[in-house]
Protein backbone atom coordinates (compact mmCIF):
# COMPACT_ATOMS: atom_id res chain seq x y z
CA UNK A 1 0.00 0.00 0.00
CA UNK A 2 2.58 2.61 1.04
CA UNK A 3 4.44 4.13 -1.89
CA UNK A 4 7.75 2.26 -2.15
CA UNK A 5 9.60 5.59 -2.44
CA UNK A 6 8.95 6.17 1.27
CA UNK A 7 10.67 2.91 2.15
CA UNK A 8 13.97 3.86 0.56
CA UNK A 9 16.76 4.32 3.12
CA UNK A 10 17.83 7.67 1.69
CA UNK A 11 14.27 9.01 1.73
CA UNK A 12 13.65 7.76 5.28
CA UNK A 13 16.71 9.69 6.45
CA UNK A 14 15.44 12.81 4.69
CA UNK A 15 11.99 12.46 6.23
CA UNK A 16 13.36 12.05 9.75
CA UNK A 17 15.58 15.08 9.35
CA UNK A 18 12.76 17.20 7.88
CA UNK A 19 10.42 16.27 10.73
CA UNK A 20 13.06 17.11 13.30
CA UNK A 21 14.03 20.43 11.68
CA UNK A 22 10.69 21.75 10.50
CA UNK A 23 8.26 19.88 12.72
CA UNK A 24 6.02 19.00 9.76
CA UNK A 25 6.21 16.35 7.08
CA UNK A 26 3.86 16.23 4.09
CA UNK A 27 4.06 13.07 1.99
CA UNK A 28 2.08 13.17 -1.27
CA UNK A 29 1.01 10.03 -3.22
CA UNK A 30 1.30 8.14 0.03
CA UNK A 31 -0.53 4.92 -0.90
CA UNK A 32 -0.88 3.14 -4.23
CA UNK A 33 -3.63 4.37 -6.51
CA UNK A 34 -5.89 1.32 -6.25
CA UNK A 35 -5.89 1.36 -2.45
CA UNK A 36 -6.59 5.08 -2.46
CA UNK A 37 -9.48 4.76 -4.93
CA UNK A 38 -11.00 2.00 -2.77
CA UNK A 39 -10.91 4.27 0.29
CA UNK A 40 -12.27 7.18 -1.71
CA UNK A 41 -15.12 5.06 -3.00
CA UNK A 42 -16.13 3.98 0.50
CA UNK A 43 -16.17 7.55 1.78
CA UNK A 44 -18.20 8.66 -1.25
CA UNK A 45 -20.91 6.16 -0.32
CA UNK A 46 -20.99 7.08 3.37
CA UNK A 47 -23.10 9.97 4.62
CA UNK A 48 -21.66 10.20 8.11
CA UNK A 49 -23.10 11.46 11.38
CA UNK A 50 -23.15 15.22 11.85
CA UNK A 51 -21.14 16.48 14.81
CA UNK A 52 -21.97 20.11 15.52
CA UNK A 53 -21.15 22.26 18.50
CA UNK A 54 -21.39 25.90 17.33
CA UNK A 55 -18.49 27.23 19.38
CA UNK A 56 -16.23 24.21 18.83
CA UNK A 57 -16.66 22.25 15.58
CA UNK A 58 -18.79 21.11 12.67
CA UNK A 59 -18.01 18.00 10.63
CA UNK A 60 -19.40 14.57 9.76
CA UNK A 61 -18.07 11.57 11.63
CA UNK A 62 -17.53 8.56 9.35
CA UNK A 63 -18.05 5.13 10.77
CA UNK A 64 -15.71 3.34 8.36
CA UNK A 65 -12.83 1.05 9.26
CA UNK A 66 -9.93 1.17 6.87
CA UNK A 67 -7.60 -1.82 7.30
CA UNK A 68 -4.72 0.34 6.13
CA UNK A 69 -5.01 2.65 9.13
CA UNK A 70 -4.67 -0.30 11.53
CA UNK A 71 -2.05 -2.10 9.47
CA UNK A 72 1.36 -3.24 10.67
CA UNK A 73 2.78 -1.58 7.56
CA UNK A 74 1.57 1.87 8.63
CA UNK A 75 2.51 1.34 12.29
CA UNK A 76 6.01 0.27 11.26
CA UNK A 77 6.41 3.28 8.98
CA UNK A 78 5.32 5.66 11.72
CA UNK A 79 7.68 4.06 14.24
CA UNK A 80 10.62 4.39 11.84
CA UNK A 81 9.96 8.04 11.06
CA UNK A 82 8.85 9.31 14.50
CA UNK A 83 10.59 6.87 16.83
CA UNK A 84 7.26 6.25 18.56
CA UNK A 85 4.80 3.40 18.52
CA UNK A 86 1.42 4.15 16.99
CA UNK A 87 -1.16 2.42 19.16
CA UNK A 88 -4.25 4.63 19.05
CA UNK A 89 -7.04 4.37 16.49
CA UNK A 90 -7.59 6.96 13.82
CA UNK A 91 -10.70 9.14 13.88
CA UNK A 92 -12.29 9.52 10.42
CA UNK A 93 -14.08 12.78 9.57
CA UNK A 94 -15.50 14.51 6.52
CA UNK A 95 -15.45 18.29 6.08
CA UNK A 96 -17.46 20.20 3.49
CA UNK A 97 -19.02 23.66 3.08
CA UNK A 98 -19.72 25.31 6.49
CA UNK A 99 -17.60 22.79 8.42
CA UNK A 100 -14.74 23.85 10.69
CA UNK A 101 -13.01 23.30 14.01
CA UNK A 102 -12.13 26.12 16.43
CA UNK A 103 -9.38 26.59 18.96
CA UNK A 104 -10.85 25.70 22.34
CA UNK A 105 -9.58 25.08 25.85
CA UNK A 106 -11.19 21.61 25.73
CA UNK A 107 -8.73 20.65 23.03
CA UNK A 108 -5.52 21.91 24.63
CA UNK A 109 -3.17 19.06 23.88
CA UNK A 110 0.12 17.68 24.95
CA UNK A 111 3.39 17.10 23.20
CA UNK A 112 3.51 14.24 20.76
CA UNK A 113 2.67 13.63 17.14
CA UNK A 114 -0.45 14.31 15.09
CA UNK A 115 -0.93 12.29 11.93
CA UNK A 116 -3.43 13.11 9.20
CA UNK A 117 -4.28 11.17 6.08
CA UNK A 118 -6.25 13.16 3.50
CA UNK A 119 -8.74 11.42 1.23
CA UNK A 120 -10.52 13.66 -1.29
CA UNK A 121 -11.77 13.67 -4.87
CA UNK A 122 -9.83 16.57 -6.33
CA UNK A 123 -7.07 19.05 -5.63
CA UNK A 124 -8.07 21.59 -3.01
CA UNK A 125 -7.88 25.37 -3.37
CA UNK A 126 -6.58 27.07 -0.22
CA UNK A 127 -8.93 30.01 -0.80
CA UNK A 128 -11.87 27.68 -0.03
CA UNK A 129 -10.81 27.36 3.60
CA UNK A 130 -10.37 23.79 4.92
CA UNK A 131 -6.70 24.35 5.67
CA UNK A 132 -5.15 22.62 8.66
CA UNK A 133 -3.62 25.37 10.79
CA UNK A 134 -1.36 24.98 13.79
CA UNK A 135 -1.30 28.20 15.79
CA UNK A 136 1.50 28.88 18.20
CA UNK A 137 4.89 30.56 18.17
CA UNK A 138 5.41 29.44 14.55
CA UNK A 139 2.12 29.12 12.72
CA UNK A 140 1.96 26.24 10.26
CA UNK A 141 -0.64 26.13 7.50
CA UNK A 142 -1.19 22.91 5.55
CA UNK A 143 -3.46 22.76 2.51
CA UNK A 144 -4.98 19.28 2.18
CA UNK A 145 -3.83 17.26 -0.81
CA UNK A 146 -5.42 14.04 -2.06
CA UNK A 147 -3.66 10.85 -0.88
CA UNK A 148 -1.22 12.68 1.36
CA UNK A 149 0.02 11.83 4.84
CA UNK A 150 0.96 14.67 7.18
CA UNK A 151 2.95 14.16 10.36
CA UNK A 152 3.20 17.07 12.80
CA UNK A 153 5.61 17.03 15.72
CA UNK A 154 3.36 18.75 18.20
CA UNK A 155 4.57 20.93 21.03
CA UNK A 156 2.17 21.92 23.80
CA UNK A 157 1.90 25.54 22.61
CA UNK A 158 0.71 24.38 19.16
CA UNK A 159 -3.04 24.03 18.73
CA UNK A 160 -4.63 22.86 15.48
CA UNK A 161 -7.83 23.89 13.81
CA UNK A 162 -9.47 23.33 10.45
CA UNK A 163 -10.38 26.61 8.77
CA UNK A 164 -14.07 27.14 7.97
CA UNK A 165 -14.90 25.90 4.46
CA UNK A 166 -16.65 28.61 2.43
CA UNK A 167 -19.14 28.44 -0.46
CA UNK A 168 -16.41 28.58 -3.10
CA UNK A 169 -15.70 24.91 -2.31
CA UNK A 170 -19.17 24.12 -3.70
CA UNK A 171 -19.65 20.34 -3.32
CA UNK A 172 -15.99 19.44 -2.73
CA UNK A 173 -15.14 17.75 0.56
CA UNK A 174 -12.12 16.59 2.56
CA UNK A 175 -11.91 13.20 4.24
CA UNK A 176 -9.49 13.30 7.17
CA UNK A 177 -8.19 10.36 9.17
CA UNK A 178 -6.53 11.78 12.28
CA UNK A 179 -4.67 10.41 15.27
CA UNK A 180 -2.64 11.91 18.13
CA UNK A 181 -0.08 9.85 20.01
CA UNK B 1 -26.03 67.26 13.40
CA UNK B 2 -29.27 65.30 13.62
CA UNK B 3 -27.87 61.80 13.64
CA UNK B 4 -30.90 59.82 14.59
CA UNK B 5 -34.22 59.71 12.83
CA UNK B 6 -36.38 62.07 14.87
CA UNK B 7 -39.38 59.77 14.53
CA UNK B 8 -37.67 57.24 16.77
CA UNK B 9 -39.72 56.74 19.91
CA UNK B 10 -37.04 55.11 21.98
CA UNK B 11 -39.28 54.58 24.99
CA UNK B 12 -41.52 52.04 23.29
CA UNK B 13 -38.85 49.38 22.77
CA UNK B 14 -37.88 48.44 26.32
CA UNK B 15 -40.41 45.66 26.78
CA UNK B 16 -39.70 44.11 23.40
CA UNK B 17 -35.94 44.27 24.00
CA UNK B 18 -36.04 42.71 27.45
CA UNK B 19 -38.38 39.87 26.51
CA UNK B 20 -36.66 38.96 23.24
CA UNK B 21 -35.41 35.39 22.91
CA UNK B 22 -32.92 33.77 23.02
CA UNK B 23 -31.43 36.80 24.80
CA UNK B 24 -32.36 40.51 24.97
CA UNK B 25 -31.99 42.16 21.59
CA UNK B 26 -33.87 44.34 19.12
CA UNK B 27 -33.69 45.51 15.52
CA UNK B 28 -34.79 49.09 14.79
CA UNK B 29 -35.30 50.08 11.17
CA UNK B 30 -34.58 53.54 9.72
CA UNK B 31 -32.40 54.34 12.70
CA UNK B 32 -30.22 57.13 11.35
CA UNK B 33 -31.29 60.21 9.47
CA UNK B 34 -31.33 58.86 5.91
CA UNK B 35 -29.04 61.50 4.40
CA UNK B 36 -26.55 60.99 7.23
CA UNK B 37 -26.56 57.23 6.68
CA UNK B 38 -25.68 57.71 3.01
CA UNK B 39 -22.85 60.08 3.90
CA UNK B 40 -21.52 57.72 6.55
CA UNK B 41 -21.40 54.89 4.05
CA UNK B 42 -19.57 57.12 1.58
CA UNK B 43 -16.95 58.00 4.19
CA UNK B 44 -16.69 54.43 5.43
CA UNK B 45 -15.86 53.19 1.97
CA UNK B 46 -12.87 55.55 1.94
CA UNK B 47 -11.46 54.12 5.16
CA UNK B 48 -8.64 51.61 5.20
CA UNK B 49 -9.94 48.12 6.00
CA UNK B 50 -7.56 45.48 7.30
CA UNK B 51 -8.21 41.83 6.52
CA UNK B 52 -8.61 39.79 9.70
CA UNK B 53 -8.23 36.04 9.57
CA UNK B 54 -8.31 33.52 12.40
CA UNK B 55 -10.00 30.26 13.38
CA UNK B 56 -13.12 32.26 14.33
CA UNK B 57 -13.46 34.76 11.50
CA UNK B 58 -12.56 36.12 8.14
CA UNK B 59 -13.57 39.74 7.64
CA UNK B 60 -12.29 43.25 7.06
CA UNK B 61 -12.20 45.93 9.71
CA UNK B 62 -11.17 49.56 10.08
CA UNK B 63 -9.08 50.81 12.95
CA UNK B 64 -10.96 52.17 15.95
CA UNK B 65 -12.80 55.18 14.55
CA UNK B 66 -11.29 57.43 17.21
CA UNK B 67 -8.25 57.46 14.92
CA UNK B 68 -10.11 58.25 11.71
CA UNK B 69 -9.09 61.22 9.58
CA UNK B 70 -12.63 61.55 8.19
CA UNK B 71 -14.34 64.53 9.76
CA UNK B 72 -17.79 62.93 9.51
CA UNK B 73 -16.72 59.62 10.99
CA UNK B 74 -14.94 61.45 13.81
CA UNK B 75 -18.11 63.41 14.50
CA UNK B 76 -20.04 60.15 14.55
CA UNK B 77 -17.49 58.66 16.92
CA UNK B 78 -17.92 61.67 19.22
CA UNK B 79 -21.68 61.20 19.06
CA UNK B 80 -21.43 57.47 19.80
CA UNK B 81 -19.46 58.23 22.98
CA UNK B 82 -21.77 61.04 24.08
CA UNK B 83 -24.18 61.13 26.99
CA UNK B 84 -27.01 61.65 24.50
CA UNK B 85 -26.27 58.38 22.68
CA UNK B 86 -25.90 56.43 25.92
CA UNK B 87 -29.21 57.90 27.11
CA UNK B 88 -31.03 56.83 23.93
CA UNK B 89 -29.60 53.31 24.21
CA UNK B 90 -30.64 53.22 27.87
CA UNK B 91 -34.16 54.28 26.91
CA UNK B 92 -34.38 51.58 24.25
CA UNK B 93 -33.00 48.79 26.42
CA UNK B 94 -33.79 49.73 29.99
CA UNK B 95 -30.13 49.09 30.83
CA UNK B 96 -27.99 51.52 32.80
CA UNK B 97 -25.27 52.49 30.32
CA UNK B 98 -22.30 54.82 30.58
CA UNK B 99 -21.22 57.14 27.78
CA UNK B 100 -18.01 56.21 25.96
CA UNK B 101 -17.63 54.28 22.72
CA UNK B 102 -15.71 51.04 23.13
CA UNK B 103 -13.94 49.77 20.04
CA UNK B 104 -16.13 51.55 17.50
CA UNK B 105 -15.10 50.36 14.06
CA UNK B 106 -16.33 49.73 10.56
CA UNK B 107 -16.68 46.16 9.34
CA UNK B 108 -16.83 44.81 5.83
CA UNK B 109 -17.79 41.24 4.99
CA UNK B 110 -16.94 40.44 1.41
CA UNK B 111 -17.89 37.28 -0.45
CA UNK B 112 -16.91 34.22 1.61
CA UNK B 113 -16.31 36.22 4.81
CA UNK B 114 -17.91 35.16 8.12
CA UNK B 115 -17.73 35.30 11.91
CA UNK B 116 -18.37 32.04 13.76
CA UNK B 117 -20.24 31.59 17.05
CA UNK B 118 -19.05 33.55 20.11
CA UNK B 119 -20.54 35.64 22.96
CA UNK B 120 -18.69 39.02 22.74
CA UNK B 121 -17.83 38.92 26.46
CA UNK B 122 -14.73 41.07 26.90
CA UNK B 123 -13.95 43.37 29.83
CA UNK B 124 -17.00 45.43 30.81
CA UNK B 125 -19.01 45.36 27.61
CA UNK B 126 -22.73 45.59 28.42
CA UNK B 127 -24.41 46.33 25.10
CA UNK B 128 -23.36 45.66 21.52
CA UNK B 129 -24.72 47.77 18.69
CA UNK B 130 -24.39 47.46 14.95
CA UNK B 131 -25.67 49.91 12.36
CA UNK B 132 -25.98 48.23 8.98
CA UNK B 133 -24.96 50.28 5.98
CA UNK B 134 -25.51 47.46 3.53
CA UNK B 135 -27.80 47.54 0.55
CA UNK B 136 -29.79 44.92 -1.30
CA UNK B 137 -29.17 41.88 0.91
CA UNK B 138 -31.74 39.09 0.73
CA UNK B 139 -32.00 35.79 2.54
CA UNK B 140 -30.23 33.89 -0.24
CA UNK B 141 -27.20 36.19 0.07
CA UNK B 142 -26.34 34.95 3.58
CA UNK B 143 -24.40 37.40 5.76
CA UNK B 144 -27.22 37.39 8.29
CA UNK B 145 -26.76 38.07 12.01
CA UNK B 146 -27.52 34.76 13.73
CA UNK B 147 -28.60 34.25 17.35
CA UNK B 148 -28.16 30.92 19.14
CA UNK B 149 -30.08 29.54 22.06
CA UNK B 150 -28.14 27.74 24.75
CA UNK B 151 -28.13 24.42 26.55
CA UNK B 152 -26.53 24.45 30.00
CA UNK B 153 -24.78 27.69 29.10
CA UNK B 154 -23.27 26.42 25.82
CA UNK B 155 -24.49 27.59 22.39
CA UNK B 156 -26.94 25.09 20.96
CA UNK B 157 -28.93 25.86 17.80
CA UNK B 158 -29.51 28.82 15.49
CA UNK B 159 -32.90 30.29 16.43
CA UNK B 160 -33.05 33.68 14.71
CA UNK B 161 -31.42 35.25 11.69
CA UNK B 162 -31.56 38.91 10.67
CA UNK B 163 -30.80 40.17 7.19
CA UNK B 164 -28.48 43.22 7.37
CA UNK B 165 -31.03 45.79 6.21
CA UNK B 166 -29.96 49.24 5.14
CA UNK B 167 -29.92 51.77 8.02
CA UNK B 168 -31.11 49.35 10.66
CA UNK B 169 -29.73 49.16 14.17
CA UNK B 170 -29.29 45.82 15.90
CA UNK B 171 -28.47 45.86 19.58
CA UNK B 172 -28.11 43.06 22.10
CA UNK B 173 -27.19 42.68 25.73
CA UNK B 174 -23.76 41.11 26.16
CA UNK B 175 -23.92 38.22 28.61
CA UNK B 176 -22.71 34.68 29.14
CA UNK B 177 -25.48 33.49 26.81
CA UNK B 178 -25.34 36.13 24.05
CA UNK B 179 -24.10 33.60 21.49
CA UNK B 180 -24.18 34.91 17.94
CA UNK B 181 -22.44 34.75 14.60
CA UNK B 182 -22.37 36.40 11.19
CA UNK B 183 -23.38 33.93 8.51
CA UNK B 184 -21.01 33.60 5.57
CA UNK B 185 -21.62 36.15 2.84
CA UNK B 186 -22.66 33.97 -0.10
CA UNK B 187 -23.10 36.93 -2.45
CA UNK B 188 -20.83 39.30 -4.31
CA UNK B 189 -22.30 42.26 -2.40
CA UNK B 190 -20.24 44.09 0.22
CA UNK B 191 -21.73 44.05 3.72
CA UNK B 192 -20.77 47.28 5.48
CA UNK B 193 -21.58 48.15 9.09
CA UNK B 194 -20.38 50.33 11.96
CA UNK B 195 -20.46 48.77 15.40
CA UNK B 196 -19.23 49.06 18.93
CA UNK B 197 -20.08 48.45 22.54
CA UNK B 198 -21.32 50.43 25.51
CA UNK B 199 -20.42 49.66 29.13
Amino acid sequence: MINSLYKEVRVIAQMKEALEQQGVLLLPEFVDEKSYQDMLSRIRKTKGEKNYSPAKFSFSELNIKFDFLKSKELASFVRIVTGRQLSEDFELMKFSHKDFTLLHDDFVGKNGFDIYFFIMENEWDASWGGNLVYSGKDTKIITPQPNSLVIVKKKSDMQPFIKYINNFAKKEWIGIAKVHF
Amino acid sequence: MEWINNNLESGKFVDKFGKAKPFPHIVIRNFLNEAVAERLLGELKQEKFTFKDSDLFQLNQTDDLKFTKSRLLKEFYDYARSKEFAKIMSQITGLKLSPGALDLAGSLYKSGNYLLCHDDRVEDRKLAYIIYLSKGFEEKDGARFVLFDNKKGKPNTEVKKYIPEWNSLLIFEVSDISFHSVEENFSDKDRYAIGGWLH
